[in-house]
């Protein structure tokens, strides 16, 4: 927009002025002032930082998993609220558990036009495989929202707590199987910390989805799992799984899952772990780019839409952003590190 | 029983509304389109498409989603028959008996089939999922990782006759095909294998790229090699030829069975097209009277593979509805597609939505009907792709393969390997190292070792778990015998034939 | 053809090679208790490639020691086609990242129908730019899978 205005003015003030050509040195500073001045107040009065191109949308993660369906799902809320001028374009890139994605991103160094949405993939990739990457290779845009993880076990079985399974699971260490998404992911590191809090030992078995997981719990297959809410709830109306409790320090808050007890509640530990749903940008991009995007994800999570969704996957509104979002990335990584350590899940 | 039919009627009438009908017939074009380019497959396509949907109503867009999902299926085998190259990773068994009878000049006839076999997989997959839905999930529940690794291995047991001249070779080119497989992230310990510390392996090699590179490409040199050109091979079709067709079907009745049985079973469990595609392939071949006719072009080899597919296609959408488990790629994004409408698939989705899933089940019915109409509607311009100039459709055959190579994993690098392999292919053809074996244990292999360690994890190390009855053990009975079937009545032929020449001489 | 059979069988070996120390690394042992370890069947697979060329080796040399090298690999006057096919498919791709893929493709179309086919410019323009633009309707703008468009970039958006 401006550029035009700039030109614009050059020219007609050039005609005006080239007569007098002993001024011409000075005249032509100061045209070149005015435009630049001119410059400068269109870019106070138009709009702040808008993309100018489609925005390059990545999952580090396969078609069909949790950050998938929410990048699919927040997508098209932008578009229908047009909340940019161009489209946000999705685009798997999962190799070695989003290693590629990452990398991917790290390599576009201040480009604005890429974005990426992670989950606890994000700390675990590279400490389990030794990929040269870490999040502060990224710019912090926002934490959308957490997931909740549950310790679920077959409708069938008699436990009733956690600590009436916990006490099976003493008496024969390492018979017991816990399925999970993953290997060194946030299932098996959730296992880890159950071992380390409750004293037993599982034989954590991973699978490819968590989906998948759920049902090889209905089957018998395995002996619990530490599914995300969304991906049991269905087994569970239906009668073949059961709760035992919620990994975290409050009850989730939606109606179908206020019954569901704590850990802390069932066990007296009070134990929390939560998955993160957040956005990154790519490294050495301006606040100004920052803030468009921080803008756009604050008003995704204030739609009805979003509400609903939350709601739906069982997900926990988190909104945070800016330094906030960093301590918090500082503390979890911590947390994430420690576990993985004492499990022997590091590289 | 009665009551499923009132349900499905009510579905059917659902799916028969002028708009759903209309959103119907754009997504099977769409699918068709989506499956005939290579890389681009149903999984692409819906996933892509599902932003659009979310404008629409829940039932019209899962309408939407699933005939994209059937276009591709019908769609997936048009590019093996006509070019040996096959768009999606069920339509590689396509390629061994289509593309020879193809180009012996029968293209129409070879797509008649294969689409026809394709409606016939899709009948019994609905049939399934309309009325058997709920004892069928209860059964797909039952298998575990062992059980999973004997169907693997049946798969391979069933291909066992399908090695070239050379054992050695043969040996050599399945290995090759598992080292490829095992290529990056070990889904079991998360140890990354064979990768070197490239970035670039760490995402293993595509089965698609690698297919399209070992089949399209490696066809390609050796077809101007020889100074053939793949042209003028394409007859005009009549609607005699697809009567026709539809009757050669019928007289290949027992290949058509197999393949939908084998289909319709294989896609219960996740991943099943394409074994099942393999296995119908292989016992088809064993069944056969006349053998020596697979691979250079036999009916009832285009026949059963192509019915697995799609009914392994079809039936991947039960335990999806019923368990939340999606049964292929495809599925998975349909599901995922199903949570943004806030449907989460499940066992309650049959109680609290039944509208939906009744509308779902009618549309599969229209849309797999309507699918076969398309097909065949479009089936002579697709065989008379044929006739066009080498010159023309060679670059432009590269041009798609390279774009279905990229668009596969949005990578550069896959385009490059696409080449690498399509020399490979072209090496091995010709220097007898077998192609199909190689493929079936690329695509196959992360599956069964995985399967096979997570079963020895849950067992604690006793081997005795992949045995275990009641599924696994005659799984893996049935394969071991399958395996040794070739020597087996080898014998047998050899005692009868002692016995007759002492018997009345 | 018997040269180039133990060539082959030479690569492989090497492959099989370099996947064996991989496999090696990452421990090949069946542990007791969780079965076999991620280099288990990388290890036996690799082991299974260097023993099957070994053979391979070994009987083409004998082969080709007794019965003379044989027909070549390449049947005679086939060499030139096979090179037109991939020395243009090869350029086109490495020229992906410059031009990205929908231009080089154009290139390649044009070329290959021109040198190849020695079919008149206009029809050669005419597939060259119709095939490109069309793909990239469905890909870019439909389905919304961005192909690589190289150093153009965002020059390469169409005014629609």
């Amino acid at each position: 927009m401006y550029v035009t205005v700039e030109v614009g003015n050059k020219k007609s003030h050039m005609g005006v002025y080239s007569m007098s050509k002993r001024f011409t040195g000075l005249k032509i500073l100061m045209v070149l002032a005015c435009s630049l001045a001119l410059v400068i107040t269109s870019i106070g009065t138009a709009k702040a930082w808008e993309p100018k191109m489609p925005v390059e949308f990545i999952i580090p993660a396969g078609a069909g998993g949790g950050a998938d369906v929410m990048a699919r799902f927040i997508a098209p809320i932008i578009s229908k609220h047009k909340l940019s001028p161009k489209p946000f374009v999705v685009i798997n890139k999962s190799a070695g558990a989003g290693a590629e994605g990452f990398m991917y991103v790290k390599g576009q160094k201040g480009n604005p036009h890429v974005i990426i949405i992670t989950l606890d993939n994000l700390f675990t990739t590279p400490l389990a495989t030794g990929v040269p990457f870490n999040w502060r290779d990224m710019t912090p845009v926002a934490r959308l929202a957490l997931d909740y993880f549950i310790l679920w076990v077959n409708a069938e079985t008699p436990y009733k707590t956690p600590n009436d399974y916990f006490a099976e699971v003493k008496k024969t260490p390492g018979k017991f199987t816990m399925g999970g998404t993953g290997a060194k992911q946030e299932d098996q590191i959730i296992t880890v910390l159950l071992e380390q809090q409750f004293g037993v030992k599982f034989n954590y078995v991973p699978f490819k989805g968590g989906g998948a997981v759920a049902v090889e719990l209905v089957g018998k297959h395995v002996d619990s799992t530490v599914n995300n809410p969304a991906e049991a709830v269905s087994h569970w109306k239906a009668g073949r799984l059961k709760p035992l409790a919620l990994l975290d320090h409050e009850r989730m808050p939606f109606a179908g899952w206020k019954d569901v007890p704590t850990m802390k509640e069932a066990t007296g530990k009070d134990i929390s772990y939560l998955m993160l749903r957040g956005i990154f940008m790519a490294p050495g991009v301006k606040q100004e780019e920052i803030d468009f995007y921080v803008n756009v994800m604050k008003k995704v999570t204030e739609t009805p839409e979003w509400k609903k969704y939350t709601e739906d996957m069982g997900l926990k509104p988190a909104f945070i952003t800016g330094a906030e979002y960093v301590t918090w990335l500082e503390a979890k990584e911590k947390e994430t590190k420690e576990l993985m350590a004492s499990g022997k899940l590091l590289k | 029983m009665a009551e499923n039919m009132h349900n499905l009627w009510l579905g059917i009438s659902v799916a028969m509304q002028p708009y759903n009908f209309l959103v119907a017939m754009i997504g099977l074009v769409l699918g068709v389109i989506v499956g005939v380019l290579p890389g681009l497959g149903g999984a692409n396509g819906v996933a892509i498409l599902i932003p659009l949907t979310v404008a629409m109503p829940p039932i019209a867009g899962i309408i939407l989603l699933a005939s994209i999902y059937w276009g591709s299926l019908y769609g997936g085998s048009i590019t093996s028959i006509l070019f040996n190259i096959p768009g999606e990773p069920w339509s590689v068994a396509a390629t061994f008996d289509g593309y020879p009878m193809a180009n012996k000049g029968e293209p129409g006839r070879a797509l008649v089939l294969a689409f026809v076999s394709h409606f016939f997989g899709a009948v019994l997959g609905v049939i399934m999922l309309s009325f058997f839905a709920p004892i069928i999930s209860e059964f797909a529940l039952r298998f575990g990782p062992a059980e999973i690794f004997a169907v693997m291995m049946l798969t391979f047991s069933a291909f066992v006759g399908l090695g070239g001249k050379d054992a050695v070779k043969t040996c050599v080119s399945i290995f090759l095909g598992f080292l490829l497989a095992s290529v990056g992230m070990d889904t079991v310990t998360g140890a990354l294998r064979l990768t070197y510390g490239s970035i670039n392996l760490m995402g293993g090699f595509n089965f698609i790229v690698a297919v399209i590179g070992l089949f399209g490409l490696g066809e390609i040199f050796l077809t101007v090699e020889e100074g053939l050109k793949i042209e003028g091979k394409g007859g005009k079709i009549h609607l005699k030829d697809i009567t026709s067709g539809v009757l050669e079907v019928f007289k290949e009745y027992k290949a058509l069975i197999l393949g939908m049985l084998v289909g319709c079973w294989m896609g219960l469990k996740p991943g099943g097209a394409t074994p099942a595609s393999f296995m119908a392939y292989g016992f088809a071949k064993q069944g056969s009277k006349n053998k020596e006719m697979f691979g250079k072009g036999a009916p009832d080899g285009i026949v059963a593979p192509e019915a697995a597919a799609h009914g392994a296609g079809t039936s991947a959408a039960l335990p999806m509805i019923t368990l939340g488990i999606p049964g292929s790629p495809t599925m998975a994004v349909i599901m995922g597609g199903l949570m943004i409408f806030g449907l989460v698939p499940g066992p309650m989705l049959f109680k609290e939505h039944a509208d939906f899933v009744w509308g779902f089940i009618g549309s599969c019915w229209i849309g797999n009907t309507l699918g076969l109409i398309v097909v065949l509607a479009f089936a002579p311009i697709f065989a008379s792709i044929l006739q066009v100039r080498f010159a023309i459709i060679m670059p432009i055959i590269v041009y798609v393969c390279a774009i279905g190579a990229y668009a596969v994993n949005n990578r550069l690098i896959d385009i490059y390997y696409m080449i690498i392999f399509g020399v490979f292919g072209y090496l091995f053809k010709k220097l007898d190292y077998p192609l199909a074996p190689c493929v079936l244990a690329l695509v196959l292999g992360d599956m069964a070792e995985s399967a096979l360690r997570q079963a020895l994890l849950i067992s604690g190390g006793s081997p005795l778990v992949l045995f275990a009855p009641p599924i696994a053990l005659p799984l893996m009975i049935a394969a071991i015998i399958i395996f040794f079937w070739p020597s087996i009545s080898e014998f047998l032929a050899k005692r009868k034939a002692q016995k007759s020449s002492v018997g009345p001489g | 053809m018997r040269k180039a059979n133990i060539w082959l069988a030479v690569f492989l070996f090497v492959l099989g090679a370099i996947c064996l120390f991989d496999a090696v690394r990452l421990g090949f042992r069946w542990d007791p208790t969780i079965g076999p370890g991620p280099g288990y069947l990388p290890f036996y697979l690799a082991l299974g490639v260097i023993i099957g060329t070994t053979l391979t080796i070994f009987k083409g040399i004998k082969k080709l020691k007794a019965e003379g090298p044989g027909k070549p690999l390449i049947q005679e006057g086939g060499l030139k086609p096979i090179l037109w096919v991939l020395i243009p498919s090869t350029v086109m791709v490495s020229l992906i990242p410059i031009l990205g893929l929908h231009v080089s493709a154009f290139v390649f179309i044009v070329f290959y129908m021109r040198e190849v086919g020695k079919i008149e410019w206009v029809k050669c323009f005419m597939v060259g730019i119709l095939f490109p633009v069309s793909l990239y309707i469905i890909f870019d703008r439909l389905f919304l899978i961005p192909l690589p468009s190289g150093w153009l970039g965002s020059l390469y958006t169409l005014p629609f």
